[in-house]
């Protein structure tokens, strides 16, 4: 009882500095801990699965609460939440910072209610059911979402001048660049599903290079050239919002959330730009708080699928690091749950004062220089764990992850690396693809 | 901050003679992303899939593109569901190869499904579960290069009972001894049949499924009997126990034999 307690709490407060620095992912965190623990068990320490479980969805729960700070006053988020950049910026460039993170947190926090009230008590017994009845229509759900994403692409230019070619292309260039970006990311999934060049030893961590690459690297280089001036911030104890606007918003965002979390593949990007439709025309407020909801209901609740009984599926790379190191039990849904309550509980009561702390260090610390601290952080994991072709992998997803940064495209697009081998093999499709690139 | 006079534009530190377009920048990360994606491609279909041993498997080698070779240790079953599997032995480790239903049958209608005493070298993913068993998981029959037996399989060895430990996990084995007790599963139930052997005070529990038993004509040998055994060597819930997959590795040893 007090160990496993503690040892949530430990993963949550690892998890308040890891939610600081841009562009880290928990997930790349995790790896690094499968590592050790491996190591570990090798050297003939066997792991409690006590500590390291709650430990694990501690880091977690944790992280996806918090990392809303750096999505809105660094600029940098994950890809669950990049659809909080904008608003976000809204209301740090007026001066309402706090607010804006702390409304995404209550979303965080309504999405952990769900999961521990809701979800969790229901999934046993409908989820399987569910998975049975939609497990032989996933390929062709995968292509309707990969649809949705590049229909979705709107063109930023065109609106001027006179009609003709140059307008035309002006339109396109955007939506040119979000195609682009997919098809490239889509290869080099093939790439390194088929033929990875990560070194066989650390296979585990094959595609984190590529992740960082795409999504992580390049907001911190972007924020690092960044010449914008965060103006003076005021923070207001009182939130613009009440029980309507939460509940509105938590059923947008687990919609989003619970899609994502459940069905293979569609990472929490998706889950937002699923209930950032569903909210956008309506409220600022309930769009922010629905992605709040999105991302907890994502990161999370993959985790927590991963213990349902009866169910035990592996999605998202924090339950297939824990399915390396552990093979669940019924109990163990128990430990999960009360663990992430415990956690979601932690860490958004850790996430107002982190929040001024933050603030203050922006004060005095350049924010450019903590995008290079985290960039250098970044760089050395993937070095540590994928060595130098890991970081090869990862300069080339660097130019494919600047592409919709630099053409104002959408960076969802870069999901194209995961969500086009696999809706190709889920097709059975992807081994004449592989075959005609080469690979098989 | 400062004002730029020619176009009243604020701008940050001195304006420079010759500003940096973003097209350019545009550009050079097209250049980036194309360049790097195609030397990627390059030095990964170049490097060649590395061959790997069984028996030197770690956890974070999960996910990895590898080769194995070796001797085929068990016939290729065919689920129902679709899909194939085998084991594979080489030399270090036993290991099972899966594939989905589209290598099953492109394997049957080539009449490649390996059998017990091939020499195969095939390509996979391997998957490793917290357990630390490992599966190979094949991607394409096109990377599977089988070599038929010449002759019979090489005969596992054959020892006594008090020999089979968890060291000898992975290895086929033959044994002898006498039925002690049957445990057999419920109707409907995934669960193996247990035969409990003994031999000198020593005692090892065979275990089979219900192809098996199909194979032995539904017929389950009464304890006292003398048998004779040819599995693999596995730790279950830290039991020694001998896998048994083909109805032929089992039988009742008559007088006289």
């Amino acid at each position: 009882m007090i160990l496993p307690a503690v040892a949530v709490l430990a993963g949550t407060v690892l998890a308040c500095f890891l939610a600081i620095l841009p562009g880290l992912h928990i997930y790349n965190v995790m790896g690094l801990v499968a590592m050790l623990l491996y190591a570990l068990n090798g050297g003939g320490v066997a792991s409690m699965p006590e500590v390291t479980i709650p430990f694990l969805i501690g880091l977690v729960t944790g992280w996806s609460v918090l990392n809303t700070i750096p999505s809105v006053l660094l600029g940098a988020p994950d890809e669950s939440a990049i659809f909080t950049v904008l608003p976000g910026q809204k209301y740090l460039m007026s001066g309402r910072g706090y607010e804006g993170v702390m409304m995404i947190g209550a979303g965080s926090l309504v999405g952990v209610f769900m999961l521990v009230f809701i979800i969790g008590p229901l999934a046993p017994k409908f989820l399987p059911v569910l998975r049975c009845v939609l497990n032989p229509h996933l390929h062709w759900i995968l292509w309707v979402i990969i649809t949705f994403i590049l229909i979705t692409e709107w063109p930023k230019g065109g609106n001027w001048g006179p009609a003709g070619w140059r307008k035309f292309f002006d339109a396109w260039s955007t939506l040119g660049a979000g195609l682009l970006t997919f098809m490239l990311s889509g290869l080099l999934g093939f790439l390194l599903l088929y033929r990875s060049p990560v070194s066989v030893e650390n296979a585990f961590q094959n595609i984190m290079p590529a992740f960082v690459g795409l999504f992580a690297i390049p907001w911190c280089l972007l924020n690092a050239v960044s010449g914008a001036e965060v103006p003076k911030q005021i923070v207001r104890e009182d939130l613009n919002i009440n029980g309507d606007l939460l509940l509105r918003s938590g059923i947008a965002g687990g919609i989003g959330g619970g899609f994502a979390a459940f069905f293979p593949v569609v990472t929490g990007g998706v889950g937002g730009l699923l209930a950032g439709h569903a909210t956008a025309q309506r409220d600022e407020r309930i769009f922010m708080m629905s992605q709040g909801v999105s991302k907890t209901v994502y990161y999370t609740g993959a985790l927590m699928l991963f213990f349902v009984p009866g169910l035990y599926l592996t999605r998202g790379g924090g339950a297939w690091i824990i399915r390396g190191l552990y093979t669940p039990r019924t109990c163990d849904f128990y430990l999960a749950l009360g663990s992430i309550a415990l956690s979601g509980a932690v860490s958004f009561l850790l996430l107002s004062p982190l929040t001024k702390w933050t603030l203050k260090l922006m004060k005095k610390v350049d924010y450019r220089w903590i995008s290079v601290f985290a960039l250098a952080i970044i760089v050395a994991l993937v070095f540590s764990i994928t060595r130098w072709t890991g970081l090869f992998v990862m300069i080339v997803a660097t130019g494919i992850g600047l592409l919709p940064v630099l053409f104002g495209s959408r960076r969802l697009n870069c999901l194209g690396m995961l969500l086009l081998p696999i809706a190709c093999n889920m097709s059975g499709i992807g081994e004449p693809v592989a075959a005609f690139l080469g690979l098989l | 901050m400062k004002t730029n006079e020619s176009n009243s534009q604020p701008s940050y530190g001195p304006q420079v003679k010759r500003p940096l377009r973003v097209r350019v920048l545009q550009n050079l990360s097209l250049l980036l992303a194309f360049a790097g994606l195609i030397l990627l491609y390059l030095y990964s279909v170049n490097r060649g899939i590395p061959l790997v041993r069984a028996g030197e498997l770690s956890p974070t080698m999960n996910f990895a593109t590898v080769r194995l070779s070796g001797n085929v240790t068990r016939d290729a079953y065919l689920f129902k569901s679709g899909g194939v599997v085998f084991d594979v032995d080489d030399g270090s480790a036993v290991i099972a190869v899966m594939g989905g239903r589209a290598q099953a049958d492109a394997l049957k209608a080539e009449n490649r499904l390996p059998r017990r005493g091939d020499r195969i070298e095939v390509v996979g993913r391997l998957s490793i579960s917290a357990e630390r068993e490992p599966t190979l998981r094949l991607q394409s029959v096109d990377q599977l290069r089988l070599s038929r037996r010449p002759a019979a399989a090489p005969a596992a060895s054959l020892v006594r009972l008090a020999d089979v430990t968890a060291e000898q996990e992975g290895r086929q084995v033959s044994v002898t001894g006498l039925l002690k007790e049957t445990s057999l599963p419920r109707p409907g139930s995934k669960a193996p049949y247990i035969l409990t052997l003994e031999e000198e005070g020593a005692e090892l529990a065979v275990v089979f499924w219900d192809r098996v038993f199909q194979g032995l004509g539904r017929d389950i040998p009464m304890p006292g009997k003398l048998i004779s055994a040819c599995g693999r060597v596995d730790v279950y819930k830290g039991t020694v126990q001998l896998k048994v997959w083909e109805a032929e590795d089992l039988r009742v040893v008559r007088a006289g034999e």
